[in-house]
């Protein structure tokens, strides 16, 4: 079975317990204004482009044929309106300023990365997180990973929007030992404003995972000026009151690499951080902390 | 009672302490503007190594070093601190090379010294009239030297183009760890009778003369010893406070008790080492948790605050005068259990409370060590020290076994010392380092049909072709390994000079008779009398090199992405007009590092090219020569002197200093960057292989990401990695330091082995660490 990755982060301490792995998968239902890995929102490869790398060559140039590629006044553009992600420039820059974001892997190819590193996951207790993207969304793909990685041994954690059929839900369930689930906004219409779909069904999901007894901690992305308000901090205590197996609330505080990402794809940049009035992590602790007895971490 | 072994535990100096060390940081203050040229005070207008050369004419060489260090510590003077527990010592007002012993060799040091200010040309024809007597072999070295190359006539300066670019042979001092298990337990009379012993019954000419040497060297050790018990009595007489008072009495009884007898107390084994540790030269102390713990467990059982106190003493004056490198926990050899003791968690406790660069440390790490000791490591990283250093007792101890016949039990109780290099402490001398071998060098003579292409006529390696004339990448490889053999043969026979020379001048003469086996045999340390004498090579440009092949192999041969003749032509420009072609050399083909099998095989081959190669050789000191990589600046030197590499690498940029990848190669992470290195064939790396670890600092907040850190750097050493350096800071901390060096005295970072103030070094070495960190 083959699906589309973007990544293998290596050495990854911040997603799941101990050293991990963290496998990228592409594609995500979601489309939030702050999204922090847009590489992750399209599930099909796609041209990345970095300036600063570029030599001027011209390579590029020679092979694409909508001529999305142009030199004016000795600057290299790309007008990724015209990209039909034919992947040739990407093929043809040696200098790696047009790069292929998006490679087609196998299950096989991705735990074989990933048992790399076995040894430092059981001195640890690490193991593998997929991440994205929403993970989900290659359902199949996602439970083929997480099987394997099972029948290695491998500790598995998901980081996941939520959004998802129940039916893939409850499949992958059993082969997960961690779900970082995340919990963006309060209120129906909030969410739709900041992430352009309903909350009903990734609520659903959590109910579900309750149900199925599985091991959830709460993501918090909070995003000055977005969700960086008192509601929301109940809001997010209530949501893992409710459940008895959400144990942990993590923090996640902005940080804006999804904003230089974003043009090297060639996508709109849709938030624009009001840095100055980001609230300390600590305040966001104890504000949520009033509400709940659950523990309430930073990462 | 305080649980030194908890990271939550902080050393704390008592009032007094405390102002004891401070006073010292003014004293190193003071002292430090005039390391360039080695002294620590202005000259006192006496001369008396110099003297003793000039009005003994007659005598013998080594007699006359012996007479001229033991003269020169005894003329200057005694000295205690004030309120100082351990009896102390200024820095030397004399050049450093003569005073500790290693004589008047190093002529530039010496000459330019302020002390012969007035007297320099009376010193150089002295040194002139004396040096066929410590430079025997200078015939043969050149000679050495011509039979390498093809050119000699027309180039009379290709041995130039080889030294600093190609190797560096057996110039070098060389550091080795004396035995403080027999300073401690014998004494030096005990030494000093057995010397004698030897001496009356010795009939070889040459013998008599080192046991002669030694005993001169005992004597006036011992002698000087008590002699500094004047320092303590004057104290004690000007002091009225009766504590002070005792401790001065108590100090000065010391000096005379272990002039010439074994230390009884821990306060005596503390003062007894640091006063041999001076006379070498603050030279590394080896185990020092294990040789002093027999004491300090006694001591602590009678007064626990005074043993911490003498402990932060003596470490203290590790810390002033610069010592070199401390091996702490292990294993037990008698009975193979952690060796890791109370003694080992105070003396890390304290080096983390000076958060100072020396002495130097590294803890020694295996699957029976408490875990705690690994955890204190990375809680003092993430302080941002670079101190101590890991090394992994389950690859060290089984290579030395198998691969070099060293007894289990020696085995067992090997040291770091030097930079970062590994021996067995008190009875071995590998040379360290014999010298340091550039194998991009090699690889750049193979491209280039043995040409320098600094000097495009000087053949200096074997005329095998260039790029274009090796059809395969098989004939390339055969080039080179041709090459390495050829050059191997060279350079061991130049370090073997290097090492004659080292012994004609009897350089480790106050380690001679507290090394193992050096009285037995009646031979000096350098020429072969400690019992084990292997050789090391420090080895630069490995990664370049597999790199660079890497990239030929895949980008000319399989992929013909680059033609052979392009390639040549964009070498030879340093790729100016062929930056697409350097591109995809760094950008198409893998790099070690990335735990790429492709790329780290090929790291692979290369390394056990040349370390099985070397071990054919053995030194003169009786044993074969193995491999090292942990060169300190030499990547940045080497690469100075290295022309363009098909990695991509511009002529002059740096090629690297430690076992790990280049600057910026490695883009998979940490665990991966650990897997490659810890695949390379280390077990022929006995001469020590640092592999160098930045760890952002970001990574090491909190408790649950300092356990990951430990977890990963045990796991690195219990999968086959041998030495590991850390360094903590972010690329902000770095590139801030650079534009405001006032705002970042504290920042320590590790350079291939020295811990050092950031803002110390020079701006090209500022930058290669930078770039290191942003990859």
């Amino acid at each position: 079975m083959k699906g589309c990755i973007f990544n293998i982060q290596r050495f990854s301490i911040h997603d799941g317990p101990g050293i991990r792995t963290n496998v990228f998968l592409k594609g995500c239902p979601l489309n939030c204004l702050w999204c922090h890995n847009p590489e992750g929102l399209d599930p099909k490869p796609q041209i990345k482009y970095s300036p600063e790398k570029c030599i001027g060559c011209a390579e590029c140039l020679k092979v694409c044929e909508p001529k999305g590629h142009k030199v004016e006044n000795g600057i290299h553009t790309l007008d990724f309106s015209r990209c039909i992600a034919c992947m040739k420039c990407a093929e043809n820059c040696p200098a790696g300023a047009v790069e292929r974001d998006g490679e087609e892997k196998s299950v096989e190819e991705i735990i074989d990365t990933v048992l790399r590193d076995k040894s430092f996951y059981e001195k640890s207790g690490g193991g593998m997180t997929l991440s994205g993207g929403e993970p989900l969304y290659q359902g199949e793909f996602a439970l083929g990973i997480l099987k394997a990685a099972k029948q290695q041994g491998i500790h598995t954690a998901v980081e996941t929007c939520g959004m998802t059929s129940s039916d893939i839900m409850k499949s992958v369930a059993p082969y997960v030992d961690l779900f970082l689930y995340d919990y963006k906004a309060t209120g129906e219409e909030e969410h739709k404003r900041l992430t352009g779909a309903s909350q009903r069904q990734i609520l659903l999901n959590l109910n579900l995972l309750e149900k199925l007894n599985a091991n959830v901690i709460l993501r918090c992305p909070i995003i000055p000026g977005i969700n960086d308000n008192e509601e929301h901090y109940r809001g997010i205590a209530e949501v893992a009151n409710k459940h008895k197996n959400i144990n942990e609330i993590n923090i996640m505080p902005y940080h804006s690499l999804g904003n230089s990402k974003r043009k090297k794809l060639g996508l709109a940049v849709t938030y624009e951080a009001e840095t100055m009035k980001q609230a300390t992590a600590k305040i966001i602790k104890e504000a949520i902390e009033k509400y709940t007895e659950k523990e309430v971490k930073v990462v | 009672m305080k649980d030194y072994r908890s990271t939550e535990e902080k050393y704390e100096y008592s009032p007094i302490m405390e102002e004891v060390y401070s006073e010292m940081l003014k004293r190193k203050r003071d002292n430090r503007t005039r390391e360039g040229i080695e002294t620590g005070k202005e000259p006192d207008g006496k001369t008396p190594f110099f003297d003793i050369f000039i009005n003994h004419r007659e005598k013998p060489y080594p007699i006359k070093l012996a007479m001229g260090i033991v003269e020169s510590w005894m003329v200057t003077e005694p000295t205690m601190h004030d309120k100082e527990v351990l009896v102390g010592f200024p820095r030397p007002m004399r050049p450093i090379h003569e005073h500790f012993s290693i004589g008047l060799c190093r002529e530039r040091h010496v000459l330019n010294h302020p002390s012969y200010a007035d007297r320099k040309e009376e010193l150089n024809a002295l040194m002139t009239a004396m040096r066929p007597e410590f430079h025997p072999d200078e015939g043969k070295a050149a000679a050495a030297l011509e039979e390498s190359m093809f050119c000699t006539e027309e180039f009379p300066n290709a041995n130039q183009l080889l030294w600093g670019a190609l190797w560096h042979t057996g110039g070098y001092q060389g550091h080795t760890v004396p035995n403080y298990d027999i300073l401690l337990t014998r004494g030096v009379g005990d030494v000093l009778r057995e010397t004698r012993q030897r001496l009356a019954k010795e009939t070889e000419e040459k013998k008599i003369l080192m046991y002669k040497a030694c005993e001169i060297i005992l004597q006036g050790f011992g002698d000087w010893i008590k002699l500094q018990a004047t320092a303590a009595d004057k104290k004690a007489e000007d002091e009225s406070d009766p504590v002070l008072k005792k401790r001065y009495l108590n100090a000065a009884q010391n000096c005379r008790d272990i002039a010439f007898d074994a230390p009884k107390t821990y306060y005596q084994a503390a003062q007894l080492t640091f006063f041999y540790n001076l006379w070498d030269a603050n030279d590394c102390t080896g185990r020092t948790d294990q040789y002093l713990y027999p004491f300090f467990e006694k001591a602590v059982k009678e007064d626990r605050a005074f043993a911490e106190e003498v402990t932060a003493s003596l470490m203290m004056k590790f810390y002033e005068h610069g010592v070199h490198n401390i091996t702490v926990g292990g294993i037990i050899p008698e009975t193979g259990e952690d060796a890791a003791n109370d003694l080992t968690f105070l003396m890390l406790q304290i080096l983390r409370r000076n958060h100072a660069t020396h002495p130097r440390m590294s803890i020694r790490v295996n699957e029976k060590s408490d875990p705690r000791m690994l955890a204190l490591a990375v809680q003092m990283w993430s302080e941002g020290m670079s101190d101590p250093t890991v090394a992994s007792d389950s690859t060290i101890i089984p290579a030395f076994i198998n691969n070099y016949g060293v007894e289990p039990k020696d085995a067992m109780n090997y040291s770091l010392l030097g930079c970062q290099e590994l021996e067995i402490p008190g009875k071995s001398n590998f040379g360290c380092e014999d010298g340091v071998f550039n194998l991009a060098k090699v690889l750049e003579y193979t491209l280039n049909n043995g040409m320098d292409r600094y000097d495009n006529k000087a053949v200096l390696g074997l005329p095998l072709g260039k790029i274009t004339d090796y059809e395969t990448f098989d004939d390339l490889w055969n080039a080179f390994e041709k090459q390495i053999v050829f050059l191997t043969k060279r350079f061991c026979e130049l370090c073997d000079v290097g090492q004659q020379i080292r012994a004609a001048n009897y350089a480790k003469l106050v380690k001679t008779p507290f090394t193992e086996a050096c009285l037995e045999r009646g031979l000096n340390l350098d020429d072969g009398g400690a019992y084990y004498g292997y050789g090391c090579v420090e080895t630069a440009g490995s990664s370049v090199t597999a790199d660079s092949l890497t990239a030929i192999k895949k980008l000319v041969y399989d992929e013909k992405l680059i033609s052979r003749h392009t390639l040549e032509a964009a070498l030879a420009a340093n790729f100016e007009g062929y930056e697409k072609e350097r591109q995809l050399l760094l950008n198409r083909a893998p790099k070690f590092g990335n735990d790429n099998e492709e790329a780290d095989e090929m790291a692979q081959r290369v390394l056990k090219l040349f370390w099985t190669e070397i071990k054919k050789y053995k030194s003169i000191r009786g044993m074969e020569y193995s491999g090292a990589c942990s060169l300190l600046s030499g990547g940045l030197h080497y690469g100075e002197h290295t022309w363009a590499s098909a990695d991509g690498r511009f002529a002059g940029e740096p090629l690297g200093n430690s076992i790990g990848p280049r600057p910026g190669a490695d883009t998979n992470g940490l665990t991966a960057m650990l897997n490659s290195v810890s695949k390379l064939p280390l077990d022929l790396g006995v001469g020590g292989t640092t592999c160098n670890i930045v760890i952002p600092t970001s990574t090491t907040s909190t408790p649950e990401m300092r356990k990951n850190i430990e977890d990963m750097i045990y796991t690195f050493l219990n999968n086959g990695g041998q030495l590991g350096q850390i360094t903590t800071a972010n690329l902000d901390d770095l590139v801030d330091a650079k534009a405001h060096p006032e705002l970042h005295s504290d920042l320590i970072i590790r350079i291939g082995g020295f811990s050092i103030k950031f803002i110390e070094l020079a701006e090209d070495e500022q930058d290669e660490i930078i770039s290191r960190y942003s990859a």
